[in-house]
């Protein structure tokens, strides 16, 4: 792929590094572009959001952690005083301030919509009444059903609670009904947001955005190419697909179904390019490396390793163990037996398969530096499989009676998307949604070792002669330098996080300069690389990686061995080496 | 017209418009594929996408479900799922009070 023999042809398709370093390369590389601009953003936030915490927040979570304290020490199970607290801590972020609804407000892509997209970016006064007056009903109910649940729990807590929390039956009943009060609790919670609605007209923040975003990146492209001006003239018609993606991406339906705007920015943009053609004068802001490179430096401050001893050990082993073992062997599979043309598209299709989707194919593809079209393929057959799995896999775990713990673990190790994950975790039960969502973030985690694993590996044996040996300098010389910035970003972030402790993390952190600010911008950069993407590929060169099949054969192989063997560790893991685990969740 | 067909006609749209003929010509089949996707995908949106949906009392269930509970079901990562801190939280809080408490 980045192969420097490599034909002249190929090169404007994938990332190209010379194997020489000089000191211009700083400023005159996208590589080195991408780190300035993200490590500018997340300074911003930075100053944001770190000298601006939460009110009252050491206050609150050491009487919350006091609570928890006090009513583990009391019950062997966690009772409703327990769980209230608990969302007491949670509720303690730094994007519930003034100032991070502002910036939310500004960065916002569009609004949700049913049936008139004019609602994904105005809602007038009259409509918003309509809507909240059409979903009382169902809050109400829900509403309801909470209060009704929560009685019944703090019943069964009293009747565990006389026996002196030493009866396993009482306590078991206690542990269910306080189990489902919180599965309606969260049914409730979400009813109210559907009450909620109030008048909006995002069309100036988005032209503002537009604005800021074009101005941002043409700073990089004026020292580049001198191309400043002209990127900001074609930008807009870049933005304009990019919001177009998010529009549809909101449509209800759509959001059933989980098909994000990855898919959608990629499909229009195929679509314009095949049928008028993408005009020339939009082509300076087709700048698909630039943008992921820029979002995946943003990407790498939310790869906290600290969350990967979230659910201990276990999680460690299902999340950590088995991935890797099944994206080398679904990649030895795609080299040796199925013979895949091409190892970058093999590459990148057993990362999404194994990792986690659209996130893990983005950034082993900037890695190995796979062709647009490679990225293309393997985002498309995942989200394909996404949508499949979400739907099947809570069937299977409800029909054969599977345990929460197990199913959870299961889907949180399989379904690529997290968002998918989450959805069919918390439509099982409550149990299973901490499980899959636990597992799936600490699998997360895994993209920044596998991004700087290929992209090392990728230096030293594929892009080099057979029996040459590469030394360390031209390692460095070939490595793709945004990687540096993304592991930077990565290390020096979970530092912090690791200072601060968990619950100040979560609040700052976590809740603050990463969801509040920087993942905000990093959505925006994935989307227009996604639009990028399409603008500039053939539906023919698309044909001809799918020849045969055999991307499609790779992955329902590799899904399959990932199944078995996630299923296998899960069980291991929650019931054979650590019941008690399993029991206390 | 089955799916399958109708994709086969866009491509075909497609191609002709990539390739030789007179550019006015090769314009408006280009605008017509542009116009034929557009209807496919309006068609998939608002057509067969909800149609499915009632096909199995399951998947209406799972829909109606996301729908109301307002979970992300597209996002990519878990800092954007609000659902995924929560759990952090709780699984944390869980090995910190209870779990390691044991050991």
């Amino acid at each position: 792929m980045a192969d420097n023999t490599e034909k002249k042809s190929d090169a404007s398709e994938v990332i190209t590094d010379k194997a020489e370093g000089k000191l211009s390369d700083l400023w005159k590389k996208e590589d080195y572009w991408a780190i300035w601009l993200g490590f500018v953003l997340l300074a911003v936030g930075m100053v944001i959001f770190l000298p601006r915490p939460p009110e009252k927040m050491h206050e609150t979570i050491a009487a919350a952690e006091k609570t928890m304290q006090e009513q583990a020490a009391m019950a062997p199970f966690k009772t409703i005083e327990w769980h209230k607290a608990n969302d007491a801590k949670a509720k303690i972020k730094g994007t519930d301030q003034s100032y991070a609804k502002k910036i939310k407000t500004f960065m916002t892509k569009a609004h949700g919509w049913k049936t008139n997209p004019s609602n994904a970016f105005i809602m007038s006064k009259e409509e918003a009444e309509a809507k909240n007056v059409a979903g009382m009903a169902k809050y109400e109910a829900a509403l309801a059903t909470e209060q009704e649940l929560l009685t019944a729990a703090e019943s069964a807590q009293v009747t565990a609670a006389a026996a002196g929390f030493q009866d396993p039956a009482l306590n078991a009943a206690a542990k269910d009904a306080i189990s489902d009060w919180r599965g309606a609790k969260r049914q409730a919670s979400g009813a109210k947001k559907k009450i909620s609605a109030k008048p909006y007209n995002q069309l100036p923040y988005l032209i503002g955005l537009g604005i800021v975003l074009a101005l941002f990146f043409s700073i990089g492209m004026q020292f580049m190419s001198g191309s400043g001006m002209a990127f900001i003239k074609a930008f807009g018609f870049v933005f304009v697909i990019a919001v177009l993606a998010y529009v549809m991406e909101s449509q209800a339906t759509m959001k059933e179904y989980g098909i994000g705007y990855a898919a959608w920015a990629i499909l229009i943009g195929l679509i314009i390019s095949n049928t008028v053609g993408t005009p020339k004068w939009v082509m300076p802001a087709v700048q698909t490396e630039y943008y992921i490179k820029t979002g995946l430096v943003l990407l790498g401050a939310e790869i906290l390793f600290g969350k990967i001893l979230s659910i201990g050990i276990p999680g460690i082993f299902v999340a950590w163990v088995v991935t890797p073992i099944v994206l080398i062997t679904t990649f030895i599979f795609g080299q040796k037996v199925l013979k895949m043309p091409s190892k970058t598209l093999n590459m990148t299709i057993s990362a999404d398969m194994s990792v986690c989707g659209v996130s893990a194919a983005i950034a082993t593809a900037a890695a190995c530096r796979a062709k647009k079209e490679e990225l293309t393929l393997a985002i498309g057959l995942s989200l394909v499989f996404t949508s499949v799995m979400m739907i099947i896999m809570p069937m299977v775990i409800k029909a054969t009676g599977m345990d929460h713990v197990l199913g959870g673990a299961w889907m949180g190790g399989t379904i690529d998307a997290t968002g998918a994950v989450a959805a069919a975790g918390a439509f099982l039960s409550e149990r299973a949604l901490y499980v899959a969502a636990t597992i799936k973030m600490i699998q997360n985690v895994l993209i920044g070792v596998i991004a700087f694993g290929v992209a090392v590996y990728w230096c030293a044996k594929y892009e080099c002669e057979p029996g040459q040996r590469v030394s360390a300098m031209e390692i460095w010389y070939r490595f793709p330098k945004f990687v540096i910035g993304f592991m930077v970003a990565s290390i020096f972030f979970s530092m912090m996080y690791g200072v601060m402790g968990e619950s100040v993390g979560y609040a700052v952190l976590d809740h603050g300069v990463l969801r509040g600010f920087s993942r905000l911008f990093r959505g925006w950069f994935f989307c227009l690389a996604f639009v990028s993407i399409g603008l500039a590929t053939n539906f023919r060169e698309l044909k001809h990686h799918f020849a045969g099949g055999k991307p499609l054969i790779l992955y329902a192989c590799g899904q399959t061995l990932n199944l078995c063997l996630t299923l296998i560790m899960a069980y291991i893991m929650f019931f054979l080496v650590f019941p008690e685990i399993t029991a206390g969740i | 017209m089955t799916v399958m067909n109708m994709t086969a006609k866009l491509h075909q749209a497609a191609k002709t418009a990539a390739g030789t003929g007179r550019p006015q010509e090769r314009k408006g089949k280009g605008w017509a594929g542009l116009l034929a996707w557009l209807l496919l995908l309006w068609a998939f949106v608002f057509v067969f996408a909800p149609w499915l949906q009632h096909q199995s009392a399951w998947i209406r269930t799972l829909a109606d479900y996301i729908d109301s509970s307002g979970i992300d079901a597209g996002a990519i990562y878990y800092t954007e799922v609000d659902e995924v801190g929560d759990a952090d939280l709780m699984i944390r809080d869980t090995f910190r009070f209870y779990l390691d408490e044991q050991e």
